[in-house]
């Protein structure tokens, strides 16, 4: 009887858990069939290249403008959303969400038209700000795709620190700037710097809005993701290859990152 | 001085209207009430988190109606006293000094005098976390009382303590305001836990108050049925009165000291009707019931004793009822004075 | 005014400006499409293809990622499997992956030399064929999925399937009963982000499955024929090759239709999930 009710434990949990590991089968026949056809040694003649490196520091340093331009959106946003009720929220959430959820090429597509219209083709001119075929139109897609994202990270992040904290502060004389800076910040701070890696990976990982927004020019506005796509459709296997991979290096290790600063509930 | 006056407040569910209050300089105020009476929005409202839809809000002779929550002067201890974790304790004490920017030998000088007064002199370094029930009270009303607040709001903060050191702490809680002679307003949805320390407490319930009265006021004369059993008053009938004299169920007579006629609701405390062992006649308000029920909690005996409607008494005279528990029927004396009458529609 | 008035209003009208700026994103390209190339591309079959190819591809790959995608959650949410933690970075990982490098990973499994002996033997080629656009969209749909369903499941008290497991009732009973009417709302929410995900692919297709209208008919089978799904698009593909091929107005009309159903999708899953998930969607 006893022996019974534990193999029927057993093949419980093994019916759910074969569902894990039929996706893993998955992920690990991609990995392992890419890292055959790349092959190491051809791998560490692609990395001696300038151009992978010239490559890897670009998109670093566009992601990065992108994610600090995100968070100072999604700061303040995501405090406001986390603290404070909206007139027709559902339909204000939905307009929040709306650019990390549409497809990101149709973004792209928008971006374009959007900086041809009348207020921000003219800025442009003014400022001498060239955004297509160019690193700043790479950055303006980057921010628009994460933005939303960062905002709703940033709200999780207010929504874990309870306003009771602010309500004592304010009560103790302090205005709300000083407790938001003093106590809110402070505490919410793990998983604002978690948002941060967050946003920072996908802003990197952005190439489809790119696609129609800037377009692509070799040793101009190819940040990884586009040099991939570049090098595929140009022919060049090896070179597209080497840079997905560390496309997912990237990815990895920054989730990697969040794991171990934020714990468990932020990898979920 | 705390004045409210005509407060209304709309919570969505329902709506607190014509909330009148007034609490005295030095007074440990009580507000009361079953859970989602509104009493916690209140205090929200008197502290300043939330805005009033009508109705004036008066602290010392000001109007702080339209203030914000830091413009008032007050003190707030919310539940769990919500010390802030990414402190130390000194560092939470100072917190509203340093707000209103006082110079750094005065913020020391007071952190150390608190200290010494409320007993946390040896914390003052320690993080938040993992101190104990009583230290996180104290090191909050050290906090609270930094800024020399002209009230300390108290949200139910015993809430989350255990049924042991919430007595402990109640005591403290008291001392500590005899001490300081602060106005402390304080919400609690627990009768037992609060009746000892308030000087005086406004019952709420749905939205309104019921009564503010000292405590032996809202006990032995509620204005209300509901009032009465939020008092744990156990004897609550329906009767009809005439003359001095109530009838309950068509057969028990009670003399009272009130003269009017129509339908009335009775309260008798529990703790003020007698046990006799033999009638000794002639007097009023004699009746002979039989023992239906025998209680003890917390050392207090409860007896149910059916007099043709049953009545609750509560004793701590273990001789009599030892005596009297094998007995086929005892005796009761209502004295006429602890019998309070309301008058209903 | 006081230093809170100014600070929430500051908050408030970077708030507005944000919400203003997504609107007027979208807005400002009315000016490229105009009623009369709109209804030009209502009448074009080819679009109704697409939109039929869309759907169809979304749905069945939906399907798929409910299948995997809720048991595997449920086994994450409640079984100590070992190496979870790295299981989670992975599937984690998976979100932020660049679509090119999705699409190219695809690629190259699918035309290893191994992989192709076990396809042509098959008879069958996988690689720019229509099942494919299921596959690539597969990927980040499941992705998206398990993390709502993940959410769901975590957000589901364990303790009350212990109390249906006490009054005897069996694991599979507890399961359908109450686990997952519990978790209901969670998992529509999941569902539908995993729709709008992959009705929103396009790297990945672009890569994997490449394009399909410029094809010759007799490349497509007697199946595809009768649905109706032959040398046609994906709606965001479609959209792409409109623009490439210079037709801006019909590109950026199929770029409307796609923001109207993300907008539709969207609502919907914040009329259902609660804040909490909202919180942690994506």
């Amino acid at each position: 009887m006893k022996k019974h009710s534990q193999l029927k434990r057993i093949s419980w949990v093994i019916f759910f858990s074969s569902f894990v590991v039929i996706i893993l089968a998955g992920i690990g026949f991609l990995i392992i069939t890419n890292a055959f056809f790349l092959g190491f040694g051809d791998f560490l003649y692609y990395l001696q290249k300038s151009r992978t490196w010239i490559n890897i520091v670009t998109t670093i340093w566009t992601a990065s403008i992108a994610t600090v331009l995100s968070m100072f959106i999604g700061i303040p946003v995501g405090y406001i959303l986390s603290r404070y009720k909206f007139p027709c929220q559902k339909f204000m959430d939905t307009l929040i969400d709306l650019p990390v959820m549409v497809p990101p090429a149709a973004v792209g597509l928008f971006l374009l038209g959007l900086f041809k219209t009348f207020p921000l083709s003219g800025m442009t001119s003014i400022l001498g700000i060239k955004v297509d075929h160019a690193l700043p139109g790479v950055i303006v897609a980057q921010f628009t795709v994460t933005v939303s994202f960062c905002i709703r990270l940033t709200m999780a992040s207010f929504e874990t620190v309870s306003p009771r904290y602010e309500y004592v502060g304010r009560s103790l004389g302090a205005s709300l700037p000083y407790t938001f800076f003093k106590i809110t910040l402070p505490l919410a701070k793990n998983s604002l710097i978690v948002a941060l890696i967050i946003v920072w990976a996908r802003a990197c990982a952005e190439w489809e809005s790119l696609m129609l927004f800037v377009g692509g020019i070799q040793g101009r506005t190819d940040v990884m993701p586009f040099a991939v796509y570049l090098d595929f459709v140009g022919g060049k296997l090896g070179w597209a290859l080497t840079t997905s991979m560390f496309c997912v290096l990237i990815a990895i290790v920054s989730m990697y990152a969040v794991y171990r600063i934020g714990g468990k509930a932020h990898v979920r | 001085m705390i004045r409210v006056k005509n407060l209304s407040i709309n919570l969505g569910s329902f709506v607190m209207k014509h909330i009148n209050l007034e609490v005295n300089t030095g007074e440990y105020f009580v507000l009361i009430g079953p859970t989602g009476c509104g009493k916690t929005v209140l205090i929200e409202t008197l502290v300043g988190l939330r805005k009033p839809d009508s109705g004036e809000i008066w602290i010392n002779n000001q109007n702080v109606t339209s203030q914000f929550p830091e413009e008032r002067n007050v003190g707030y201890l919310p539940q769990d006293f919500a010390l802030f974790p990414n402190m130390t304790v000194e560092e939470n004490i100072a917190f509203g000094l340093k707000a209103r920017r006082k110079e750094e030998k005065h913020i020391q000088s007071v952190i150390n005098r608190l200290a010494e007064s409320l007993n946390i002199s040896h914390l003052l370094l320690r993080y938040t976390q993992g101190l104990s029930g009583g230290e996180k009270q104290r090191v909050a009303l050290a906090r609270a009382l930094a800024t020399e607040p002209e009230v300390v709001f108290l949200d139910e903060p015993l809430s989350s303590v255990d049924e042991y050191s919430r007595e402990i702490l109640c005591n403290e809680l008291k001392e500590i305001h005899s001490r300081f002679k602060k106005t402390f307003i304080h919400v609690s949805h627990n009768f037992e836990e609060i009746s000892e320390m308030a000087d005086r407490m406004a019952v709420i319930n749905k939205g309104a108050i019921e009564q503010i009265d000292t405590v032996e006021k809202i006990i032995y004369h509620p204005v209300n049925g509901f009032v009465a059993q939020f008092t744990r008053t156990k004897n609550i009938f329906k009767g009809t009165i005439s003359g001095n004299e109530i009838l309950i169920d068509e057969n028990i007579r009670l003399k009272t000291k009130y003269n009017t006629t129509g339908n009335v609701l009775i309260t008798m405390r529990q703790e003020v009707i007698k046990i006799l062992e033999e009638s000794k006649g002639g007097n009023d308000n004699i009746f002979k019931g039989k023992i239906v029920n025998l209680k003890n909690r917390n050392n207090i005996i409860s007896i149910t004793i059916d007099i043709g409607i049953p009545i609750t008494i509560c004793t701590m005279d273990y001789d009599l009822v030892e005596r009297i528990k094998s007995k086929s029927s005892v005796y009761i004396k209502i004295p006429i004075e602890s019998i309070h009458v309301m008058k209903i529609s | 005014m006081s230093g809170s008035t100014r600070f929430v209003c500051l908050f408030y009208a970077i708030t507005i400006v944000f919400i203003l700026s997504v609107c007027w994103l979208f807005l400002s390209n009315i000016g490229y499409t105009d009623t009369r190339s709109v209804l030009e591309l209502f009448g074009r079959p080819w679009f109704w293809k697409s939109v039929k190819l869309s759907l169809l591809t979304s749905f069945v790959t939906t399907i798929i990622a409910i299948c995997v995608g809720i048991p595997a959650s449920y086994a994450l949410s409640r079984f100590n499997i070992p190496g979870k933690t790295i299981i989670d970075i992975v599937f984690a990982s998976v979100i932020v992956l660049p679509a090119s490098t999705i699409g190219l990973c695809l690629m190259v499994a699918f035309q290893y030399e191994p992989i192709l002996k076990i396809q042509q033997a098959l008879g069958f080629r996988v690689v720019h064929s229509i099942p494919s656009i299921i596959i690539a969209q597969l990927v980040l749909a499941l992705a998206f999925g398990i993390k709502a369903w993940r959410v769901a499941f975590d957000d589901v008290n364990p303790r009350y399937e212990h109390v249906a497991r006490s009054l005897g009732s069996s694991r599979m009973r507890t399961f359908w009963k109450v686990t997952l009417p519990l978790a209901k709302e969670g998992i529509l929410a999941g569902i539908i982000l995993a729709w709008t995900r992959a009705m929103a692919e396009f790297g990945a297709v672009l890569l994997f499955s490449s394009t399909f209208r410029n094809r010759h008919e007799t490349q497509f089978s007697h199946i595809t024929k009768f649905l109706g799904i032959d040398r046609a698009d994906i709606l965001p593909v479609g959209m792409w090759m409109e623009i490439e091929g210079g037709n801006i107005e019909q590109g950026i009309a199929i770029g409307f239709v796609l923001v109207i159903i993300t907008f539709m999708s969207v609502y919907t899953l914040n009329k259902i999930s609660g804040k909490g998930l909202q919180a942690r969607k994506i």
